[in-house]
C-alpha cells in the first residue's frame, strides 16, 4: 500500500520564504513582540507566546556608501558589486522577525501520514450521502471499501423541445388530412427529446499519481424521443 | 461503371483470342447509329421493322441459344403488337412453360392460386404456351418504351410487385401494381392480330404484360419499332430477387443478342430512369456477357428445320415473317387528329384500317344526366392541355412533357372518347380506359350487386402430382370481394349508394397485399388476396373478374381454336372444369377490358351525381392521376361548372377503414415544365 508522505521541510520552508518577503512593511508598524517558547522573539504573535516589548532596532550606518561599516550589517552585505561600482546592502538587521526563524528543533524526519481523506476525516469535516458538496464517498472522495476501491456517480439530464415548421410531403400509402391532394402538406413539426444518463465508476488505485489499477465503467443512457409531424409516414411508416 | 466494366471485360477477351476473327467480344452498345437524341417526335413513315428485320433479330437469338446449349421460342411484334414472326427451337413437347412466381426445390409452383401453377403441355391438354410467353414478352418490350423511355419485361417485374424497390420491406408497392392484367385478348379497346398481314393496333397479349426478364424493345434511329420477347427457361414468373443478378439469364441473354443492331439507345434505358427515387433495370445482361457476337450470327436462311422454325400460333402468327407498321401512322391505328378537336393541343387518335377515327368524342349513354359530347370534348382537351405542360417521370431528357393517353367514360363504362400525345407509351391506351372504368365503377351505386351477380372465378388446378387425374376447378366468389369491402369499411351500405367516390389510387389502396400499402404483416386489403395466395400472378378481385377469360383465351390459342375464343368483355365469362367458357353478359361494358389497380382514374359528378370517369395512363403515375384531376378541373370551369370533380365530403380520402385514410389523388412535385408551381391540385 502506498501512504502520501508529507513534507513538512519543504512546507516550512516555503512559509517562512513567503513571510520574508511581506516582513519590511510589517516591521515598520510593528511596536509588540512576542516571545516563542523558545524564547525567540518575533512580531507574529504565536500560541503560548508572551507578549513583550519589541528590542531596539539597530542604528543603520554607512548604508549608501557600501563601506565596511562592521558589525551585523556586515552580514547583509552582498557581495560583488555592479560594473559601475555601486554596491548594496540590505540594511539592518530587524531587531525581530515577523515569525520565527527555524531553528534545530523544528526540522524533523519524513514520516508518513494517514490517506488524505484520513487527515480530513481526523479535522471532522462531514459525510453525508445525499450531500454532493460534503465528503461523499459516491464521488470517489473516500474509498468505498478497503483502502483504495472508490466509487464515483455521475449523472446528467437533457431536455429538448422543438418546435418548427419546413416543409414536408403528404404520406404515400395514406395521408393525415383529406383533401390532400398534392406532395406537400402541413408544415409543422414539434419534436421532445429528453435523454437522462448516469454513469457508475468503480475503480482502485491511487488516482493522484498514476491511472487506477482497476476500472470498471457502466454508463446506461436512456433517451425518450417524440416527434410530431402534421403529415404522416414522415418518421415511422406504418401510419 | 457498368459500362467501364464490360469495355474492360471486352478487352481481356480480346486479349485472349488475339482479336481474330469470330471472337465474341462485341464492344459496340448494339444500338442503331445516332440514335440518342430523339425526344418524342422521331418517328416517321419509314420508323418500322422490315421482314429481313425480323429475320435477322430471329436469327441473331437463335445463335445465341445455341451457344448456350437451350432450345429458345422467340417472337417478333411491332410497335402495336402486331407479331411479326414466332420461332421455336426444339420439339415443341419438350418446351413446357410453367407459371409461378415461386418454384420449389422439385420445380413446383410454391403457390396455387390464380395463374400460379398452370404449366403446359398438361398430360390432360397436351398443348404449348411458349410461343404465346414470348408474344407476352416481346409486346412488354414493345408496349412500355417509347422514344423517352425503354423499358423491358425486367423493368416491369420491378414496378409490379408488392414493394418498390422490389425486397425492400415497409414500402410501398410498385407503381404500375397490376398493370400485368391489361392488353388482353378479352378487352373490348384492343383489337386482334390479323395473322395474315399487320393492321391497325393496338393489338393484345395472350398473357397480359409480362414481368419474366427477356423481353426487350427494339430500336431504329432512335424510335421503338417494336419487341422481341424470349423464353428458354420454361419458367414464366418475374425477378424477385433484385439485389443479385439472375442465376440463369438465358431468357434475357438470348433476347438481347436479338436486339443486336435494334438495341435501345443507352440514355434512353431503364438505368438511366428513376421513379420515387429509385434507379430503373433495364437488363442483368449487356452485350459482353453473350457468348456470340451478334453481328456474325448465321443468317436466317441457313437456320435448317434441325434448330426449329417458325410457328403458326392461332389469332397471333400465320407462321411467316411480316413487316411491321410504322408507328404514328394510319397503318398502326394511330395518328395526329385532323378534326380539329385536338389539333391545337397535338393529339393523337386511334384509326381503324380504312383511316376512320375510332374513338371521337361522343355523349354518355346513362340518361338525362349523361354526359354531352362537348363536354367528353372539353374534359379531354383540357386533359391534354395538362399533359403537354406536365413534367414527365419516366422520360428522358429530363424535362420533356408527358406522354399519356387520356380516356372518358360513363357510368356505364361505354367508351365516350380516347386522345394521346404522339409518343405515349403503347400500354397506357388499355390502361387508361381500364382507369376510367375502375373509378367509374367502385363509384356507382351498383357495384355491389354488379359483382354478387358475376359467375365465380374458376382457378383451374392442374393435378401435378396425378398427371391422369381429371382438370379440377377452384371456384372463388366475385361477390364475396364486396362484402369484405362492406365488413372492412364497417359500412354495410359501400358499393351500393355511391356514397363514397373512389379514384383509382384508393381503389389501389384496398387492392395491396398489405393495408396500409407496404407495411409488412399488416393484413390485406379487401380487393387483394391474403399474403400466402398472393403474388403477381393473384392479385385478387383484379384477376378474378378476368381470369376466366384470360384462360379461356389462352386456351382457345394453345389448342388452336379447340376452345372457342373470348369475345370481348373481361368479366362475366363463366367456366366449367371441362373447359366450357360461356360469357353471361355479352356486350356489357362497366368492366370491359378489366379492372386496373394502379393510380391514374377518377369520377366524374355533375351536381353531385356520378355520370363517368376519366382514365389517364402513360408517363408517371402521380402525372396520371394529375392529368386527369386538373384536366376535370379546367374542363369543369370552362364548362361553367356543369361536370365537376367528386364532392369533397364523399371522395375516398374521407373515409378511413381500419384507421387509415385512403387517398384520392397524388399530384406530382415540381409538376409543369413551363412554371414552378406547386401544391396545383389542393384547391379542388
Amino acid at each position: 500500500m502506498r501512504r502520501t508522505d508529507f513534507k513538512m521541510k519543504s512546507i516550512g520552508l516555503a512559509v517562512l520564504l513567503a513571510a520574508n518577503a511581506a516582513a519590511v512593511g510589517i516591521a515598520a508598524a510593528a511596536d509588540t513582540c512576542y516571545r516563542d517558547d523558545s524564547g525567540r522573539i518575533v512580531h507574529r504573535r504565536l500560541p503560548r507566546s508572551v507578549e513583550v516589548p519589541c528590542p531596539k532596532a539597530t542604528t543603520p550606518s554607512g548604508v549608501e556608501s557600501g563601506t565596511a561599516t562592521g558589525g551585523d550589517a556586515d552580514i547583509y552585505k552582498l557581495p560583488g558589486a555592479f560594473k559601475n561600482g555601486t554596491t548594496f546592502d540590505r540594511g539592518p538587521r530587524p531587531a525581530a522577525s515577523p515569525v520565527p526563524r527555524p531553528g534545530l528543533e523544528d526540522y524533523v524526519q519524513s514520516m508518513p501520514v494517514p490517506d488524505r481523506w484520513r487527515i480530513v476525516d481526523a479535522l471532522g469535516y462531514p459525510q453525508n450521502l445525499f450531500d454532493p458538496y460534503d465528503r461523499n464517498v459516491l464521488k470517489g472522495d473516500k474509498p468505498v471499501h478497503g483502502d483504495d476501491w472508490f466509487f464515483n456517480l455521475t449523472a446528467f439530464s437533457d431536455t429538448l423541445f422543438e418546435s418548427r415548421n419546413v416543409v414536408q410531403p403528404v404520406g404515400s400509402a395514406t395521408s393525415a388530412q383529406p383533401g390532400s391532394d398534392d406532395i406537400f402538406g402541413r408544415t409543422r413539426q414539434n419534436v421532445f427529446v429528453q435523454t437522462v444518463g448516469a454513469e457508475f465508476v468503480y475503480y482502485k488505485g491511487d488516482t493522484v499519481f498514476k491511472p487506477p489499477e482497476w476500472e470498471f465503467r457502466f454508463t446506461p443512457v436512456f433517451n425518450f424521443n417524440h416527434a410530431n409531424l402534421g403529415e404522416v409516414q414522415g418518421v415511422n411508416i406504418d401510419p | 461503371m457498368k459500362l467501364r466494366h464490360g469495355i474492360l471485360n471486352a478487352f481481356l477477351v480480346c486479349a485472349l483470342a488475339g482479336c481474330g476473327g469470330g471472337s465474341p467480344a462485341v464492344t459496340a452498345t448494339g444500338t442503331s447509329p445516332s440514335g440518342d437524341n430523339c425526344s418524342g417526335t422521331c418517328a416517321s413513315a419509314s420508323s418500322f421493322l422490315t421482314q429481313a428485320d425480323v429475320q435477322l433479330v430471329i436469327s441473331q437469338a437463335v445463335a445465341e441459344a445455341k451457344a448456350r446449349g437451350v432450345n429458345a421460342t422467340i417472337a417478333v411484334v411491332d410497335r402495336v403488337g402486331n407479331v411479326l414472326g414466332v420461332y421455336r427451337m426444339g420439339d415443341r413437347a419438350t418446351r413446357g412453360v410453367l407459371i409461378a412466381t415461386s418454384v420449389d426445390a422439385s420445380g413446383k409452383a410454391t403457390l396455387s392460386s390464380g395463374l400460379e401453377g398452370i404449366k403446359l403441355p398438361d398430360p390432360n391438354l397436351p398443348v404449348n404456351i411458349d410461343d404465346q410467353a414470348a408474344i407476352a414478352k416481346a409486346i412488354t418490350g414493345a408496349y412500355l418504351s417509347s422514344e423517352g423511355n425503354a423499358f423491358t419485361s425486367r423493368t416491369a417485374s420491378q414496378i409490379v410487385q408488392e414493394h418498390f424497390n422490389v425486397q425492400e420491406s415497409h414500402t410501398a408497392s410498385g407503381p404500375l401494381f397490376g398493370v400485368q392484367f391489361s392488353q388482353l385478348a378479352c378487352s373490348d379497346f384492343i383489337s386482334p392480330n390479323d395473322v395474315a398481314a399487320p393492321t391497325p393496333g393496338p393489338h393484345n397479349s395472350p398473357l397480359g404484360l409480362s414481368a419474366d426478364p427477356g423481353g426487350f424493345p427494339l430500336y431504329k434511329a432512335g424510335t421503338p419499332v417494336g419487341g422481341v420477347g424470349v423464353i428458354a427457361d420454361g419458367l414464366y414468373s418475374l425477378d424477385k430477387d433484385i439485389a443479385a443478378p439472375d442465376s440463369n439469364y438465358d431468357d434475357e441473354a438470348i433476347a438481347l443478342a436479338g436486339t443486336y443492331s435494334f438495341a435501345a439507345p443507352v440514355d434512353r434505358r431503364a438505368d438511366r430512369i428513376t421513379a420515387g427515387g429509385v434507379t430503373l433495370r433495364f437488363s442483368d445482361v449487356d452485350f459482353s456477357q453473350l457468348r456470340t457476337d451478334p453481328a456474325s450470327a448465321p443468317a436466317f436462311s441457313s437456320l435448317t428445320a434441325a434448330t426449329g422454325g417458325l410457328v403458326a400460333v392461332t389469332g397471333y402468327s400465320d407462321g411467316l415473317v411480316h413487316t411491321g407498321t410504322a408507328f404514328d401512322q394510319p397503318a398502326s391505328g394511330i395518328r395526329a387528329d385532323a378534326s380539329g378537336d385536338f389539333t391545337a393541343q397535338n393529339g393523337y387518335i386511334f384509326v381503324d384500317g380504312a383511316n376512320n377515327p375510332l374513338h371521337p368524342p361522343m355523349p354518355g349513354t346513362d340518361g338525362a344526366n349523361a354526359l354531352t359530347a362537348a363536354e367528353v370534348r372539353q374534359i379531354l382537351q383540357a386533359a391534354l392541355g395538362i399533359a403537354n405542360k406536365a413534367r414527365a417521370q419516366i422520360r428522358r431528357p429530363d424535362g420533356a412533357p408527358a406522354q399519356v393517353t387520356i380516356s372518358v367514360v360513363d357510368t356505364n363504362g361505354v367508351n365516350l372518347g380516347m386522345v394521346r400525345t404522339a409518343d405515349a407509351p403503347m400500354f397506357g391506351a388499355d390502361v387508361s380506359l381500364q382507369k376510367a372504368r375502375s373509378a367509374t365503377f367502385m363509384s356507382t351505386a351498383s357495384a355491389a350487386a354488379y359483382l354478387q351477380a358475376l359467375p365465380s372465378a374458376n382457378y383451374i388446378v392442374f393435378p401435378l402430382n396425378n398427371p391422369v387425374a381429371p382438370l379440377t376447378v377452384t371456384p372463388v366468389s366475385l361477390g364475396g370481394y364486396a362484402s369484405a369491402a362492406q365488413t372492412f369499411f364497417g359500412m354495410p351500405s359501400l358499393l351500393t349508394d355511391g356514397g363514397v367516390a373512389f379514384t383509382d389510387r384508393a381503389i389501389g389502396n384496398l387492392a395491396r397485399p398489405f393495408f396500409p400499402d407496404g407495411i409488412d404483416g399488416e393484413p390485406n386489403g379487401p380487393f387483394s388476396k391474403p399474403a400466402g395466395q398472393w403474388s403477381v400472378f393473384s392479385t385478387g378481385l383484379q384477376l378474378d373478374l378476368s381470369i376466366n377469360a384470360i384462360l379461356q383465351h389462352v386456351l382457345s390459342v394453345a389448342t388452336a381454336g379447340g376452345v372457342a375464343d373470348v369475345g370481348n368483355n373481361c368479366v362475366g365469362v363463366s367456366s366449367t372444369p371441362n373447359l366450357v367458357f360461356t360469357q353471361t353478359l355479352p356486350g356489357d361494358k362497366r368492366l370491359a377490358n378489366g379492372l386496373q389497380i394502379f393510380p391514374g382514374g377518377s369520377p366524374i359528378y355533375r351536381n353531385g351525381v356520378l355520370v363517368g370517369g376519366i382514365g389517364v395512363s402513360g408517363d408517371g403515375v402521380d402525372q396520371d392521376d394529375m392529368i386527369g384531376f386538373l384536366g376535370l378541373a379546367q374542363a369543369s370551369q370552362s364548362l361553367g361548372g356543369s361536370v365537376q370533380e367528386a364532392p369533397a365530403a364523399i371522395r375516398s380520402d374521407q373515409f378511413s377503414p381500419q384507421g387509415t385514410r385512403l387517398r384520392y389523388v397524388q399530384c406530382p412535385q415540381s409538376p409543369f415544365i413551363d412554371s414552378n408551381q406547386e401544391n396545383v391540385c389542393a384547391s379542388y
